[in-house]
């Protein structure tokens, strides 16, 4: 008998919140709920929308009608009424503290479940920067974007290695600071049902939400929630990129991963970084750079030296015009993601560079510099 | 005003010196206004401040709304708008919320409600000002030598290591602005405390006055921790103090403990002088007392002290304890339960009135509707889980603009047409100030309400671009601001317009009975010719009664008033 | 009519179109009406002030406790480098200086024109030997090379050294020791020779690298000191400018048994100063 009425009202409540959903204007704007726990937050927000629709329409209802029926008019005097009652003051007291309190007790309860990550949560490492984001997979994979398994867990563990920043993805209703110095987390659960028949992949927005300087705006990305096989496939390919692909297509992949692009264009167009174009051609031919050292202006070659300690320790050689506003990449580049680097800006000017070759193809075969390639190349 | 006898019997006209000499005209010349210790003139200057810094900031929000209008970067750069949303905060917080009715409005009216001939400490009150003139200054200074672009919420370490703007310029001005508020507050506890007249115990006075002192109340408690925490801002800034730099060991997160332990209060300072006033126009433009008295000046108090213990709500997704988060919810809920006392006393004391449609009561009415908005949804962002949502999006940026804007700034402006008659001696033209306060409100608006749905839609906030989909909405908001700009213009015209051709204002236009209204407009330079009057209750309304003749509301004398009584209408 | 009105409110009368005889004393205010209104309205004045006051060391007082709670080795460590003696000091400095200026208040209370000089005076006196002291301190922390912040960079010489978490004593002091114990034509006090020196800075070095790693954040430990000590010297310099101005006008014959409220506000104001030292003290030099 109990669980027919609890079953009952559990229905009623659905198709109350269903309808409620419809008929609010606020709701239709919100994202799809695409995690296991954005209908409870939606759900929050339906319960004190309706109670703020309420006490609106009450305040604003009931002053236009006072305003309407009472207006000065010829004939028409104040009465002196009470001019306090205690009975009436504690009625609309207690009755909003009620109320507050539910809300504050399923607000609690949603926030619970939002920081507690389920034991079995696929781990994701999230480095933040202005003004890019990195994340890094068990395998090792990193990408500039979000890739997820559908319909389980996931935990985010981020930092971020210079400001503030916050990991915003609207559409799993969740949000968490990522600070410097130490580590915050975040979980979610991109539920199975996301993925439509034949879907394989869907994506989402994920912003950064804490003001970071410059290009605050600009820290957007991407979540991609793929379905198992899909999701396995691609951290494969992804761990196994600089292996697998041309290295100059590694090396624009990890232009990305790194949030190089963040302040360097790969045209001419100067941004916070120097447009790299230039320096490509510079290299090229031969030719030399303005830059500023220990407070001195100096003319340096542009060559693989300067390129690779550009990259490396961008402070000690600031090219003249620009501030020292790169992140020391020394220690967080390897060998082989500092090799695909080079050899995609040589790229942008240099067509050598674009060879079909990996990059331990052309380091085993022959030079990593110099405008000799394999013979055996495409476009 | 004549003294001839009018349609009413035995009436009493207060006697006017001749030649009519007042506060403003007692003594010209600049210095004799900014070295007065004269409240009134402290109150106008401030009044004029305040405006101008308030066309600043307004002057960086329409350029925000036109930039934003569209995507993509249109008339500025990331770096400019950066700049143009932290100035824009930065003054608008700084120069005018916080100091704009309890500076201008509060210094006017508060020694005269209590009968007395100034604030405690005239010296004081005049270095309040030089000091708000000093912080304004450096930030002009800020302006002109780089600008400011760390949000006005200086976050660190940000604003501590990555940025070569002019951080330590502002932060020094808003130190000392902080003084000047501490001041103007120590003053109005002491004036209250000490210079109450004969009678007036604290539940006889106005409740204007509870507002201020509750308002001081915080003024003096919080702004010291403001003071020390933008100290350890700059000297980390300048000499790498440690405490905020995770490099050394320090915390960026206990810099917004620090800040929102101050800035949080601070809002309960914007909006508690502005329920101040709305209680005294609601009562007079309904003619009727005002209800729930005692209720409406503990809320005061309620508010002042729980709005303390709630600063961890600006941190939920900070990175700070579940526990903690907890707490501040929970608190948090218990600021809103005196918010809502006070308006339904409000919605109460219309309850059969004779409700007067002038323009302060327009001004008030709007409030209702505003900060109605804007309080509940308050509740959205107090609830953990919904903030979490919507902490640090556009449905913040909108909730805050109804209570700072919709809230203070609309009080404000009733508070000044209130008083105007009172402090220029000129009344205004009541129909053009009506429309202005209708373009007013319908511009904020179209401007501030699809700023909610941009929330929802889970728009960032501090965005110099968006993405494609928020569009429309943007446009929207945009176009109410230029709505929102004509009707505040509407609103300086009319002012204006009053003081060059406006007509001569009578000594009670709206027949309230705080003191103030005992005296003439505008006051002598001693705030009374003679002793003032007994102050009684302040919202006894029916001691004055309307003269067709005069336009006015004169005295009634106490047989009328018994007569009053005797012919059947309730007790006083 | 001025409305340019000074606390002397001698030109007042004819300043107020009153149509009253009001007999103006020169020390009451116009807008007050007694002297117990006023005295009252700038006692409790001062007394809000000083609650201001309390609330912004609060915040650096809140700081340390984080700081301290979070990092409990670095202030083991680094109070070695303050010298207690001096802390100590001046702590009986500020509680005779706090005893002269209560001292001047009962002067003035009972009309003593000379007691009342005299006290302001010896106070000043006390506030000057104080912030004497600290001068000495904070030249000594610049000498040994450990500033605040990004600025420590401590010379080897006066290091503290720490062995197995006890405390040893200062490199320079353990060096001289333990190499006249091994050398017997080292003399353990009095002059060294310039080579002798040398051997002993030498050697410094060398203890500084055997005993136990310095702890992280130490930097911000003097960060904290001088900060807290540097607002608080501050303080003590407002001080003196309050008290002299106050001294001043006492000379001028200003107070008498009915008005002397400066008097009693600006003593208040340094026994806070006073106080908020007598918590410093403990909490920065008496670490155990």
């Amino acid at each position: 008998m109990l669980t027919h009425i609890t079953a009952a009202l559990a229905s009623t409540l659905a198709t109350v919140q269903d309808a409620s959903q419809e008929l609010t204007p606020g709701p239709h704007l919100f994202p799809d709920q695409a995690s296991t726990t954005a209908a409870e937050t939606d759900n929050v927000y339906l319960f004190i929308f309706w109670l703020c629709a309420l006490a609106f329409v009450i305040i604003v209802a009931g002053t236009g009608y006072f305003v309407w029926k009472y207006r000065a008019r010829e004939g028409h005097k104040a009465e002196k009424t009470a001019t306090h009652d205690n009975v009436l003051e504690v009625t609309w007291t207690v009755i909003p503290t009620l109320l507050f309190g539910v809300m504050f007790w399923v607000g609690m309860k949603g926030y619970v479940g939002l920081k507690q990550a389920p034991a079995d949560a696929y781990p994701i490492q999230v480095t933040a920067q202005k003004w890019n984001w990195k994340f890094t997979y068990p395998n090792g994979a990193e990408s500039p974007e979000l890739h997820v398994p559908v319909g389980r867990p996931v935990k985010l563990t981020m930092t971020s290695i210079d400001v503030l920043h916050s990991l915003f993805v609207p559409a799993f209703r969740v949000k968490q600071d990522v600070v410097p110095g130490r580590y915050t987390t975040l979980w979610f659960d991109a539920k199975d049902g996301v993925l439509k028949e034949g879907q394989d992949m869907v994506e989402y927005d994920l912003f950064c939400t804490e003001y970071c300087g410059e290009q605050h705006s600009a820290m957007i990305t991407k979540v991609f929630v793929h379905e198992d096989e899909s999701f396995a496939a691609w951290a494969e390919e992804t761990a196994n990129f600089i292996q697998n692909e041309p290295a100059y297509v590694a090396g624009q992949k990890q232009f990305l991963i790194s949030g190089c692009n963040a302040c360097h264009a790969v045209t001419d167009e100067a941004g916070t970084g120097p447009g790299l174009l230039q320096l490509s051609q510079l290299i090229k031919g031969g030719g030399s750079v303005d830059v500023t050292i220990g407070g001195a202006q100096q003319s340096v070659p542009a060559d693989d030296n300067y390129l690779r300690e550009s990259i490396l320790n961008a402070s000690a050689a600031i090219k003249v015009g620009y501030t020292n506003q790169m992140p020391l990449f020394q220690g967080q580049l390897s060998e082989e993601q500092l090799g695909v680097l080079m050899i995609y800006i040589k790229s942008l000017a240099d067509e050598n560079y674009r060879a079909e070759s990996t990059l331990s193809q052309l380091e085993g075969g022959g030079e990593v510099e110099g405008t000799e390639t394999d013979t055996d190349q495409g476009e | 005003m004549s003294s001839t006898t009018t349609a009413t019997p035995t009436t009493t006209q207060p006697h006017q010196s001749a030649p009519e000499e007042n506060y403003l005209n007692c003594s010209s010349g600049f210095l004799s206004w900014f070295f007065t210790l004269d409240h009134k003139r402290i109150g106008i200057m401030y009044l004029v401040a305040i405006f101008a810094a308030f066309g600043l900031g307004g002057f960086f929000a329409l350029a925000l709304r036109t930039e934003l209008a569209q995507a993509g970067q249109d008339i500025m750069d990331m770096n400019v708008y950066n700049q143009m949303f932290t100035l824009h905060g930065a003054i608008m917080v700084f120069l005018v919320i916080i100091p704009s009715i309890p500076a201008a409005l509060g210094n006017f009216v508060l020694p005269i409600m209590l009968g007395a001939k100034d604030v405690a400490f005239p010296r004081l009150n005049l270095f309040s000002f030089h000091l708000y003139v000093v912080g304004a200054i450096f930030f002009v200074l800020t302006l002109m030598g780089g600008g400011l672009d760390t949000g006005w919420t200086f976050y660190t370490p940000y604003s501590t290591g990555h940025t070569d703007t002019m951080v330590t310029t502002a932060v020094l001005g808003a130190f000392i602005l902080g003084f000047s508020s501490i001041f103007t507050g120590i003053n109005f506890m002491v004036t209250i405390h000490k210079m109450r007249p004969q009678g007036m115990g604290f539940f006889n006075m106005p409740l204007f006055l509870w507002g201020m002192y509750a308002t001081a109340v915080i003024q003096v408690l919080a702004t010291p921790v403001l003071g020390i925490t933008l100290l350890m801002l700059a000297i980390e800034r300048n000499f790498g103090l440690g405490i905020f730099d995770p490099a050394l060991g320090g915390d960026p997160v206990l810099f917004q403990h620090f800040f929102w332990f101050y800035s949080h209060p601070a809002v309960y300072i914007m909006i508690l002088p502005g329920m101040a006033v709305i209680s005294e126009i609601i009562s007079v433009f309904s003619r009727k007392h005002i209800f729930g008295y005692k209720f409406i000046a503990i809320s005061s108090i309620a508010i002042a002290l729980f709005g303390f213990f709630v600063w961890g709500h600006h941190m939920f997704t900070s990175g700070q304890s579940t526990a903690m988060s907890t707490i501040f919810s929970a608190i948090t809920f218990s600021v809103a339960v005196p918010s809502a006392i006070k308006i339904f006393n409000w919605m109460t004391t219309m309850y059969k009135g004779e409700i007067i449609l002038k323009a302060p009561m327009v001004w008030a009415l709007g409030f209702l509707w505003l900060f109605g908005i804007g309080g509940l949804t308050g509740l959205f962002l107090g609830t953990m889980n919904t903030d979490v949502y919507y902490h640090d999006t556009y449905f913040v940026v909108a909730h805050f603009h109804y209570v700072m804007v919709g809230g203070t700034l609309w009080a404000f402006f009733g508070g000044i047409y209130y008083w105007w008659p009172k402090i220029t001696g000129k009344m205004y033209e009541e129909k053009p100030a009506i429309i202005a306060s209708l373009v007013s409100l319908v511009g904020f608006n179209v401007l501030f309400f699809p700023q909610f749905f941009l929330g929802n839609m889970g728009m960032p906030r501090r965005y110099a671009d968006y993405l494609p989909k928020y569009e429309f909405w943007h446009l929207v908001s945009t176009i109410g601001a230029y709505i929102l700009l004509a009707g505040l213009l509407m609103v300086l015209w009319n002012l204006i317009r009053s003081l060059t051709s406006g007509g001569k204002a009578p000594q009670n236009p709206w027949g309230a009975n705080t003191l103030e209204w005992h005296t003439p407009s505008p006051p002598p330079h001693t705030n009374f010719e003679a002793d003032p009057p007994y102050a009684g209750d302040p919202y006894a309304l029916d001691h004055w009664a309307w003269d067709p003749e005069t336009q006015s509301y004169v005295h009634i004398a106490a047989s009328e008033q018994e007569l009053a009584r005797v012919e059947g209408h309730d007790a006083l | 009519m001025s409305s340019t009105s000074t606390a002397a409110p001698a030109d007042s009368a004819e300043a107020h179109g009153h149509g009253h005889d009001h007999h103006h004393d020169p020390t009451l205010a116009h807008h007050f009406d007694s002297h117990e209104q006023q005295f009252d309205a700038g006692k409790l004045g001062i007394w809000v002030f000083l609650v201001t006051e309390i609330l912004f060391f609060s915040g650096l007082f809140c700081a340390y406790a984080i700081w301290r709670a979070n990092h409990p080795e670095v202030f083991h460590y680094a109070h070695h480098y303050l010298d207690t003696k001096w802390g100590a000091i001046n702590t009986v400095v500020l509680l005779v200086s706090s005893l002269t200026a209560a001292w001047a208040v009962r002067s003035a209370q009972l009309g003593d024109q000379k007691g009342l000089q005299r006290n302001l005076l010896i106070t000043i006196l006390c506030a000057f030997g104080f912030m004497g002291i600290k001068t000495i301190e904070y030249t000594a922390k610049y000498h040994h090379g450990t500033l605040p912040g990004a600025n420590f960079h401590p010379h080897a010489d006066s290091m503290i050294l720490i062995e197995d978490g006890e405390f040893v004593g200062v490199a320079k002091d353990v060096a001289r020791q333990e190499l006249a114990a091994m050398y017997p034509d080292m003399p353990a006090e009095g002059e060294l020779t310039a080579g002798q020196e040398e051997a002993v800075h030498l050697y410094s070095a060398k203890l500084v690298e055997q005993a136990d790693p310095v702890p992280d954040s130490v930097p911000v430990f003097f960060s904290i000191y001088f900060f807290m000590t540097g607002l608080h010297g501050v303080h003590v310099v407002a001080g003196i400018f309050a008290i002299f101005w106050v001294y001043l006008r006492a000379r001028r014959g200003e107070f008498t048994k009915k008005y002397f409220g400066a008097v009693d506000y600006v003593a208040l104001y340094w026994h806070l100063v006073d106080l908020i030292w007598i918590y410093l003290f403990p909490l920065l030099y008496l670490i155990s």
